[in-house]
């Protein structure tokens, strides 16, 4: 199953100290939730672009292309259902239900490509070591990046419960809601059965290596903060607080729209 | 005095809410840089003692131990599993659960980090411990696209990263195809030589072991026996009682009268010609042509390839143009390296997988015309691991499963349990719980599970894998017994003793393409072929071969000696 | 809430984390583009079950272990957004409020067997109103957070993550917990196997911690649906202002402070049994 988002490239993003990333996330979603209006939201929305066309992330938009069409189609209809605005143009659309419902769509789809520039440049590794450097306990990290390198395994279990399943008859379509949820049970209870019998041996397996033998510990792995990532640091912090600013000052805001 | 390792002074482990103790007294002392092979059945103790000696029993498990381990100066008692640790690597059976990184360099890093050892050291060793297993190249990959060979080589490198004095390994090789455990003896050989290493191994394969300077061989709980490895695997009836498979070469000689057997494929030839033994040709013919014979009683095709062909989605070629025929009532094994494309070959067979090119034909007729529901009830299909089925509060539940989703009347159901459950020997257990058996329990409910759909051919992925010796017999016989009451059985495997004893016929795949096929016999006379394709005939058939003629056990060969 | 933190001390309790997790996600991510409700944000998913069983098996573990699942689920089936924050705090409840109210359900769980099971009729309803209270709870919480981020209304979202996460537990929670109990029970990998009580948070008054976690999730939710659909939830709590987002926001709030607050009164000692001495050997 091909579950890696993480694209094997040496680009200018991809260098960047995960910490750097993980805050240009946080920014990237603070400059987003900010305004009601959409153009106001592009300058925000291409910075964000830029990142991927830097990080070369695009193929994994294109995995992505038929969620991010649903949304968008999704996102423009829904959100006039809970806004109105005093220029109707048919139905439940106005003008202003209109224009907000695109700035919504565009906020999440965003926040989902500033996601993906995030998990397509940085290694698990490095993302759960940029937040143990941000102050996440190490304990923490470690069940975070084990289950990551679980996720395949299991994954792939499921695939062969699945089949193993299907072979003895299993079908999954058909019947009411009800009949449907229960047949998933032949595929539940094995998946959680196979994979927490191996608890003890991991259990074992971790003590026996010294897991937790003493407070202090070294990282091989390494990530260090260069100039570029500093300047990002600091013009991203520029960007949001002047967003901030702005907003504050009542920009961006759609003059007329009532929302529920 | 000499320079012990490891003493252990009248064991005895309890489990919490097991009756019976896992240890009952056991006594054993280990010198420093000996290789000592643990052996013995299911349940014998032998994982146990492993894990004691780290203390991870008694800190790790909930359970009363009594009697001390010492290693290297240390009672378990007194410390902790993070101390033992310093001195004592543990490499497991299941290498999914004992790698936790997604690099390989991190994964061997991990120990070592956990000791704060300074990063220019870690470094060091990474590169000395990938290098010593040979996984160099892959330092960057992610374990979890390594095959199982390379993650057991992983597990072992990232152990020997901390720099062990005492290294236990508990059935390294079990999950593992011929070639890979051959990788996994490479580097214990290596580490033998080494005289600042001990070495602990849990093993079950009997040709394996033969570099181990002793055998402590285990039965419930005990320690039936420790001597040199030499006069331990000469003793071919107390081997065979405990539930390890003796070696065939010994077993052979000692049924001859021998009191001191040969052990190698060697020393057998050698003891073969002094004896001045020699096989009949005409006995010889004899037997070949009866098996041909009853080979040829086979007459109707049930399924067939035709330049198949499979593509996964992500764009390996996994079978390449594959073409063969199995006949109605045949029983064969199909073989090859891990990755070769064996597993992908058997679920077309089922319609498990349906081919990208070309066609398979079960009774005449397209699988894909079929579907996998239709040809469910034709072709049974035994997954390789029991615990990716089972998922009933009991037997019965489990073993009615395909039968009440093909609506069947009750009394239907509750007949064909009953027969599918005596097929294979767990009549009377309806009403047990599944998922507390054995292993060999539970792969026998996968099985009855599938024989209660009453197919004609039955389908087995590695059904030997992770039983002992008596257990691999037992199941291995029963499945012979369906074979000889008309069912056509086709199993996967690694065990090439399995093959040499069970299988009629052969097949062996190496990159997706058909690139031997025959009887047994045939397959196995060509061991130089059969090595191009990571596999090897047991000792017992090598040494045949090298008499000039194939025979597959020792009563073959006995039954084919020359009276004169 | 102190166990939620000294979890981290036992190997075991993390294994079971990273376990839970991939288990979750694994799912999760096997059903992206399965029946998409609200694209990107949650869909109808029969893994819903877990997190709650999760909870009742493994404690805080569970509810790290479902935290941190959607967590992944999200990053890997390409959804990872601003609604995988709250989703993780949201599936955190999910785990959490059923192991911490398992023992405070007004006796309906015999304290001489609290084993988490559902073996009797009085358990049963037991786990129903646990499980309910927990998909209600991680229904407000997500539902409220992504209101306020103005990425999905409250009442279509709420509603919705609370119907299906009761609805998987409702049909599959007891037959799961029923098989699974025994065996994780045997290999001692309960909680309460692996941690001691006094690692356990004390609670205050947990019955009443109990009720009050009730009224934030039930309350929270239609106090939350009824101020969102129209003015009748606004003159109830009072509001004339235009906004009627913002009402939404304020009105949640203290149920959502609520359920905090009723966290810290819950405890789960109670689940803790005398262990018979197996005697001898």
């Amino acid at each position: 199953m091909d579950t890696e988002l993480y694209l094997d490239y040496n680009t200018v993003i991809h260098r960047l100290d995960p910490r750097t990333k993980l805050i240009l996330f946080a920014y990237a979603f603070i400059g987003l939730v900010l305004y009601e209006h959409p153009l106001w939201m592009v300058p925000i929305a291409l910075l964000i672009l830029l990142q991927t066309a830097l990080a070369r992330a695009w193929i994994n938009l294109w995995r992505l292309r038929y969620l991010l069409f649903l949304l968008t189609v999704w996102g423009i209809v829904l959100w006039n259902l809970f806004a109105s605005g005093d220029d109707p143009i048919f139905w439940f659309v106005s003008e202003q239900s209109l224009l907000f419902s695109i700035a919504r769509t565009i906020l999440v789809l965003m926040m989902i490509v500033s996601g993906v520039n995030l998990i397509s440049t940085t290694r698990n590794e490095e993302l759960v070591l940029g937040l143990i450097k941000l102050g996440l306990p190490y304990r923490v990290g470690f069940a975070l990046s084990t289950s990551l390198r679980l996720v395949p395994t299991t994954a792939a279990s499921l695939q062969t419960i699945a089949q193993a399943q299907r072979s003895r008859g299993l079908d999954l379509e058909g019947g009411n809601i009800l009949e449907r949820l229960r047949k998933w049970l032949p595929l539940l209870i094995p998946v959680f059965i196979s994979t927490i019998r191996s608890t003890n041996i991991f259990g074992m397996a971790l003590e026996s290596k010294g897991f937790g033998a003493r407070p202090d510990r070294t990282f091989y792995l390494q990530t260090e903060m260069h100039r570029l990532d500093w300047i990002l640091l600091i013009v991203g912090g520029v960007i949001t607080v002047v967003a901030v600013y702005l907003n504050l000052l009542g920009y961006g805001d759609i003059p007329g729209l009532q929302r529920f | 005095m000499t320079d012990l390792a490891i003493t252990i002074q009248d064991l005895r482990y309890r489990y919490r809410g097991e009756k019976t103790p896992a240890l009952k007294g056991i006594t054993l002392a280990v010198e420093r840089g000996e290789f000592l092979v643990l052996m013995g059945a299911s349940e014998a103790g032998k994982s146990t003692l492993v894990a004691s000696l780290n203390g991870l029993i008694p800190h790790y498990h909930r359970g009363k131990m009594k009697g001390e381990v010492v290693v290297l100066g240390r009672n378990t008692q007194e410390y902790s599993v993070a101390q033992m640790a310093e001195v004592v690597g543990l490499v497991f059976q299941d290498f999914e659960a004992q790698l936790f990184s997604t690099n390989v360099e991190l994964e061997v890093a991990f120990g070592p980090e956990n000791f704060a050892v300074p990063r220019e050291e870690i470094a060091r060793r990474i590169d000395e411990s990938l290098s010593y297993v040979g996984l160099e190249a892959f330092r960057h990959r992610s374990p979890s696209t390594l095959s199982g060979g390379q993650k057991q080589k992983l597990a072992i490198a990232s152990v020997l990263a901390m720099h062990p004095q005492v290294l236990a390994m508990d059935e390294p090789t079990t999950d593992l195809d011929p070639i890979s455990k051959l990788g996994i003896f490479e580097i214990t050989n290596e580490l033998r030589k080494r005289n600042d290493i001990t070495l602990i191994v849990v093993e079950h394969e009997t040709e394996e072991v033969l570099n181990a300077d002793r055998i402590a061989l285990f039965h419930e709980g005990e320690l039936i026996k420790v001597g040199p490895t030499r006069e331990m695997l000469e003793d071919v009836a107390l081997l065979e009682s405990m539930g390890v498979m003796p070696l065939g070469i010994p077993r052979f000689f000692k049924t001859m009268g021998f009191e001191k057997p040969p052990l190698t494929v060697e020393e057998g030839v050698n003891a073969f010609q002094e004896r001045g033994w020699r096989i009949s040709d005409a006995k010889y013919e004899a037997m070949v042509a009866a098996e041909k014979a009853d080979l040829a009683k086979l007459k109707k095709p049930l399924i067939q390839c035709r330049d198949l062909k499979h593509t996964y989605p992500n764009g390996v070629e996994a079978l390449r143009g594959i073409d063969m025929t199995i006949m109605q009532g045949d029983m064969v094994a199909i073989v090859g390296q891990n990755g070769s494309g064996k597993t992908t070959l058997a679920k077309h067979f089922n319609a498990l997988l349906m081919p990208t090119e070309g066609e398979v034909l079960v009774h005449g007729e397209p699988t894909e015309k079929q579907g996998v529901f239709k040809i469910g009830q034709t072709v049974g299909y035994v997954f390789q691991n029991p615990d990716h089925q089972i998922f009933s509060e009991t037997v019965f539940d489990e073993v009615a499963f395909s039968l009440r989703l093909r609506k069947l009347p009750e009394a239907e159901i509750k007949e064909r349990v009953a027969e599918a459950l005596t097929a294979v020997g767990l009549a009377g257990m309806e009403e047990d719980d599944p998922f507390s058996m054995t292993k060999s329990g539970r792969q026998r409910v996968a099985v009855a599970s599938v024989l209660a759909a009453r197919p004609e051919v039955l389908i087995l992925d590695e059904p030997t894998t992770g039983l002992d010796y008596a257990e691999q017999r037992g199941l291995m016989d029963m499945v012979r017994r369906l074979n000889q009451e008309g069912s056509t059985i086709i199993f996967v495997t690694h065990h090439m003793w399995v093959v040499a004893e069970y299988a009629r016929k052969v097949y062996v795949i190496k990159d997706g393409k058909m690139f031997l096929e025959g009887t047994t016999r045939e397959v196995f006379a060509q061991e130089d072929k059969l090595k191009e394709a990571f596999l090897r005939p047991p000792h017992f058939v090598q040494f045949s071969n090298r008499l000039g003629k194939t025979l597959l056990t020792p009563e073959e060969l006995i039954q084919c000696l020359d009276d004169a | 809430m102190k166990e939620v933190v000294r979890m981290w001390q036992h190997t075991r309790m993390i294994i079971l984390v990273a376990l839970s997790a991939a288990i979750y996600a694994a799912f999760l991510i096997a059903f992206k583009g399965g029946i998409v409700i609200v694209p990107g944000i949650t869909e109808i998913r029969p893994a819903n079950v877990f997190p709650p069983i999760f909870g009742l098996l493994f404690g805080p573990a569970g509810a790290w272990g479902s935290a941190i699942g959607n967590l992944i689920g999200d990053i890997f089936g390409g959804t990872f957004g601003p609604g995988s924050i709250f989703g993780f705090f949201g599936n955190f409840a999910l785990g959490y409020v059923p192991y911490k109210m398992w023992g405070s359900t007004f006796g309906l769980v015999p304290k001489d067997d609290p084993a988490p099971t559902t073996n009797s009729l009085r358990k049963l309803i037991a786990f129903e109103i646990v499980t309910l209270t927990a998909a209600a709870a991680c229904g407000v919480i997500i539902g409220w957070y992504l209101d306020l981020a103005g990425l999905v209304p409250f009442a279509f979202l709420a509603t919705f993550i609370t119907i299906n996460n009761f609805v998987a537990s409702f049909i599959l929670g007891p037959i799961l917990l029923t098989l699974l109990y025994p065996r994780i029970h045997k290999w001692g990998l309960l909680w309460t196997d692996i941690m001691s009580p006094e690692e356990v948070g004390k609670g205050i008054q947990p019955n009443l911690g109990a009720i009050l976690m009730i009224v934030g999730a039930f309350g929270g939710l239609i106090v939350g649906v009824l101020v969102a659909v129209g003015a009748a939830g606004q003159t109830l709590m009072g509001f004339t202002g235009e906004s009627g987002q913002s009402a939404v926001w304020i009105a949640v709030l203290p149920f959502i402070v609520l359920m905090v607050v009723a966290g810290f009164m819950l405890s789960g000692r109670e689940q803790f049994v005398e262990e018979a001495d197996e005697g001898d050997f």
